[in-house]
């Protein structure tokens, strides 16, 4: 029986409920990842005309304030303000969007069941001086389909149950940042010196 | 929306965190390094582009996102 029950599945497209999901997934990624690289060429780069159009980072200004201490020692009241270039492109978080974690769960349930009931010969008993009917009469069998419910009584239960159960579960994680943009990070990271205003001595 | 970021400290390369409406409101982030004491504000003539890079970036990612919806559906 229970190879009856499992050849219901036979015919279920497994490749597609696994894969389907999966590949939007993917196909959502990259998309999402394509229109991340526009936008940083586009956004955090400029075409410098006078170098073969060779793309450069667009630079911002950030004043950059921190505490000094003064000749006697004591921290000065007022800090000591320098401004800092820091490219466009660390400012944004370019990898936040990317799908991190999927996952397609879902079972499958088939079941049926066959219940055989028979009177105990107590009852059988019973039944007969009541209705004075001969004891085969009184032997019956019931056949049903679907999940058997717990019953108090003391007739003998024969069940066939069959029963399948699949249960599929798929992760798929994020993949870490592209080693060329991760260095372009770390240079750009490294290199965030501040200089003192021009204004300054 | 406000988009969180942070950047790396020059002095002591211990992350800064920011967010974006604030960083444009011209509110100073300071270090998360509690002996560092650095602060950072983003100067006021380079407004403009910051904020609108922040508002492709959020547009971009309403679109993807839209995207990705019409995919699950």
């Amino acid at each position: 029986m229970n190879n009856n029950i499992a050849s219901q599945f036979a015919g279920l497209p497994m490749k597609a409920l696994i894969g389907a999901p999966l590949k939007a997934a993917t196909d959502a990624n990259a998309m999402i990842a394509n229109a991340q690289t526009q936008f940083i060429l586009s956004t955090c780069f400029e075409k410098d005309s006078h170098n073969h159009g060779h793309l450069t980072p667009v630079m911002v200004t950030f004043t950059l304030s921190r505490s000094v201490l003064e000749k006697d020692g004591s921290i000065s009241k007022t800090p000591y303000e320098m401004e800092i270039s820091i490219p466009l492109m660390t400012l944004i978080p370019i990898n936040s969007l990317a799908i991190e974690k999927l996952k397609v769960s879902f079972s499958m349930e088939v079941k049926s069941s066959r219940e055989i009931k028979k009177q105990t010969s107590q009852q059988s008993k019973q039944s007969r001086a009541q209705t004075r009917q001969p004891e085969h009469a009184h032997e019956f069998e019931t056949e049903l389909h679907g999940a058997l419910a717990k019953s108090g009584n003391q007739s003998q239960q024969q069940s066939g149950s069959a029963h399948a159960n699949y249960e599929v579960m798929l992760e798929a994680g994020q993949l870490p940042l592209p080693r060329g943009i991760t260095t372009i990070l770390d240079i750009f990271a490294k290199n965030l010196t501040p200089l003192p205003p021009k204004n300054e001595d | 929306m406000s988009i969180k970021s942070k950047i790396d400290c020059p002095e002591c390369g211990v992350p800064i965190h920011f967010e974006s409406s604030l960083l444009l409101a011209g509110q100073a982030f300071s270090c998360s390094n509690p002996s560092c004491g650095v602060t950072i504000s983003l100067t006021a003539t380079d407004k403009e582009v910051v904020s609108d890079a922040f508002d492709k970036f959020e547009q971009m990612r309403n679109q993807a996102t839209h995207q990705a919806g019409r995919y699950d559906a």
